[in-house]
């Protein structure tokens, strides 16, 4: 196969981009500002197009304060980002956008609808997991099948949540048409879910949850994400020196009505912080101290009244929710499971109900072993859920979620009511699923008793009666920061005098 | 040429969900078994408290049909009241992670209806017990049917099944289990008040009795007994006194056809709007 390789560099902001049918990236490293333009004599942009619709400055991408823009610099034929027209800069304002992961700019005329051939697609990317953008050509083919198993599909992305069979192209005539062949995540093209068959244009964006593909006409350029045992590798490796970010929030306030249900009541303010892949990390604070509205607000189940953004691998999730969630597991402080089932029964019960239908009876119970034998509930699999311990329990509780393969998992005080022993059990099975298998767990926890098991932790303090952040980093750091020797009394250090350690 | 896959069939998911809600009944024997043990009961008391005047006069026969309702009813309402608020904070999760609510209704309501079946037929065995202890049997021939004992079967089936319909309703409704305790009582009570049995409906509240179970239920049991053609109680020392015929109870076909399709639909209908309800899980909040 005409396969050609393109390797994006690590730690960096990246654009992939498709300029008069060639395909290149440009790593976005060491400078904060890079000019894009039509390259024409003298002038010699940072990023040079060859594209004849391109201005010669035609934008700049900027970075400030770790954040991404994209400003539009004055160019005959504008900009699109994600579909939405951005320019040519009109009476003198300057037109910028903020750039998040997954974005797409597109210099074309004004109807996307039928794209010029000499138009440029970009694609802004800053998630560095594990990603190799390649080149798939479709000359000379009239079908191409996208999904997990390398048998059946010409284009095999080997992830749990894509479906065996996930997707197809069909050559009809001269023109492209993509349809969804009934996966459970669902696919998507230029953010918009893929109901039976749509044709493709030229410079489409088709998603697969985290995976991403650009129709070229004559084929596809799409990130390669390694398979899952690379992932754990690579988390493994990564978790022990800081890792890649899977989520990150700039939470600005949450409101929600209040008792009267005329006011408003802001919960939360100014919450920055975020998740390395592969991390252990506990959410700590006193009683409404907004851990939970925290938690939910990150994990996406609860966006009502948040202001701000929560970027998954750089994407914005609240706005790719529907793609995204089945990325994220989350566990809440009961046991939300079948007393009456057995420990089996109800996690097979589970993947049936959340994992691809083509995944086949034997996927599902490796899957359910595999869930089974990293929580240790092997052993306990034909016993009722009602007969287990408070500690059992809990597992088949987090089992539920993990059997699905999310790969951040939330937890809402999954100790409470355990014994120390079952709580420091718990915590140890929490850490190795970090840290042996790559995912990335956040925990709302009170007792601070085996906190030395957790990478990161983070501190919530009532400030005002309003939820701040007060600290993030190690346990160690913490210590350092609120100057105890044990973490639990950070808690009353924080409650003598809270505003002297909340941040922003 | 490659074979097109069905969407992830709402089918499956169902067979999941309805494979679950089997294995919850069987493992919880004490409650399957109180299920199974309230419909003999109630067809015990039948025979033993109103068998003996049953299919000899009007009131007999209408005071033994009035229990068989009541059970009926009862038996139905209990059956499904707690199913789905117990379980709602599982199906929140499993919605949340793309379960089909439809799918989830179904396949509880393909439980309880099984489940109606088998009591249904329990409670039916009354009126073989009135005539193994009595000697009193049921008219010659069905309305419909050629059996009037299958006859009778199916009026109590289709009314215990509507009224575990409501229950299921009820359940997906409220939030709260003991909620659902509560309001079990008193949908049992505003059944029977308005049933037309107890008290004469007159205005408003005829136009209300409409929409109780207990009523077409009595409409269906008194057309296949024939109790307009039962004399009265008082006939048997003034035989001049007249027995009027109650439209309740018009012993024709399709008197009893549009009651079945009544309480079909009032099942059908509770389904449907328990499943509506339902969708409300996503805004529960711990």
């Amino acid at each position: 196969m005409d396969t050609v390789l393109f390797t994006t560099p690590k730690r960096e902001a990246t654009l992939v981009i498709l300029d008069q049918g060639k395909v290149r990236t440009v790593a976005l490293k060491d400078r904060e500002r890079w000019t894009l333009g039509r390259a024409a004599g003298t002038i010699t942009p940072d990023i040079p197009l060859q594209s004849t619709i391109a201005s010669r400055q035609h934008g700049e991408f900027l970075c400030h304060d770790g954040r991404w823009y994209y400003k539009e610099g004055g160019s005959v034929n504008g900009t699109f980002h994600n579909g939405r027209f951005m320019g040519p800069e009109t009476g003198g304002k300057t037109r910028m956008t903020i750039l998040n992961s997954g974005d797409t700019l597109r210099i074309d005329y004004k109807d996307l609808t039928r794209p010029d051939e000499r138009g440029v697609w970009m694609l802004f990317t800053t998630d560095l997991g594990a990603v190799t953008w390649r080149y798939r050509d479709l000359k000379g083919q009239s079908l191409c099948r996208i999904g997990r198993e390398e048998g059946q599909c010409e284009l095999v992305f080997p992830l749990p949540y894509v479906s065996a069979c996930h997707a197809e192209l069909r050559k009809k005539g001269n023109q492209w048409h993509l349809s969804d062949q009934g996966s459970t995540a669902g696919t998507w093209v230029n953010g918009i879910r893929v109901i039976s068959s749509v044709l493709l244009r030229e410079k489409d964006h088709i998603s697969i949850c985290d995976c991403h593909m650009i129709f070229t006409g004559q084929g596809l350029i799409y990130s390669a994400r390694t398979d899952q045992r690379t992932r754990q590798e690579k988390s493994q490796s990564q978790s022990r020196s800081g890792g890649d970010v899977v989520l990150e929030a700039n939470i600005q306030s949450k409101v929600v009505k209040d008792q009267s249900g005329h006011g408003q009541k802001e919960l939360i303010r100014n919450v920055k912080l975020s998740v390395g892949s592969g991390q252990l990390v506990a959410l700590l604070g006193g009683s409404g101290a907004g851990k939970t509205t925290v938690m939910n607000a990150l994990n996406g189940m609860d966006q009502l009244g948040v202001k701000g953004q929560v970027l998954y691998r750089g994407e914005d999730l609240y706005r790719n929710f529907e793609r995204l969630k089945y990325l994220i597991g989350s566990v809440p402080q009961e046991n939300v499971v079948h007393d009456m089932l057995t420990v089996e029964e109800e996690l097979r019960d589970a993947a049936l109900l959340r994992l691809p239908k083509d995944m086949g009876s034997r996927g599902i119970q490796r899957q359910v072993e595999d869930t089974m034998a990293a929580l240790n509930l092997t052993q306990k699999r034909k016993t009722q859920i009602r007969k287990l311990s408070g500690g059992e329990r809990k597992r088949v509780n987090i089992g539920v979620e993990l059997v699905a393969d999310r790969e951040l998992l939330c937890l809402d005080e999954p100790d409470a009511g355990l014994d120390p022993l079952a709580k420091k059990d718990l915590f140890t099975t929490l850490r190795d699923l970090a840290h042996d298998r790559g995912k990335s767990i956040l925990v709302i926890i009170h007792d601070v008793s085996e906190i030395d098991l957790f990478d990161q932790v983070i501190m919530m303090a009532k400030v005002d009666g309003v939820g701040r952040l007060a600290f993030e980093g190690s346990p160690a750091a913490a210590r350092t920061y609120f100057g105890v020797e044990d973490l639990s009394e950070a808690y009353v250090v924080i409650s003598k005098d809270p505003k002297r350690y909340v941040r922003g | 040429m490659s074979k097109r896959r069905e969407r992830i069939s709402g089918f499956r998911e169902w067979r999941v969900l309805a494979r679950q809600a089997r294995r919850i009944l069987f493992s919880d024997k004490k409650n399957l078994l109180v299920s199974l043990i309230f419909p003999v009961c109630a067809a015990l008391i039948t025979v033993w408290i109103a068998g003996e005047n049953m299919f000899v006069h009007y009131e007999g026969t209408k005071s033994a049909c009035f229990v068989l309702v009541s059970a009926a009813i009862w038996c139905g309402l209990f059956n499904s009241i707690q199913i789905v608020v117990r379980e709602r904070a599982n199906i929140k999760r499993d919605y949340t992670a793309g379960l089909r609510l439809r799918c989830y209704t179904a396949s509880r309501a393909e439980l309880q209806l099984v489940l109606c079946l088998i009591q249904s037929a329990l409670l039916t065995a009354a009126f073989l017990g009135v005539e193994k202890k009595f000697g009193n049997t049921l008219p010659g021939q069905g309305l419909i049917l050629e059996n009037p004992l299958l006859e009778c079967y199916v009026s109590i089936f289709l009314l215990m099944f509507a009224a575990d319909a409501t229950g299921l309703l009820v359940s997906c409704l409220v939030r709260k289990t003991e909620t659902a305790n509560v309001l079990a009582p008193y949908i049992l009570i505003v059944q029977l008040i308005f049933s037309g049995i107890l008290f004469p409906m007159k205005d408003q509240a005829e136009t209300v009795s409409y929409a109780m179970l207990s009523r077409w239920g009595m409409e269906a049991l008194g057309s296949t007994c024939l109790l307009n053609d039962l004399p009265l109680k008082i006939q048997a020392t003034v035989p001049t006194v007249p027995h009027e015929a109650e439209d309740m109870f018009l012993s024709t076909a399709q008197h009893l056809q549009d009651v079945w399709v009544i309480l079909g639909a009032f099942a059908l209908g509770c389904i449907f709007l328990g499943n509506l309800a339902l969708h409300r899980v996503a805004r529960d909040t711990r």
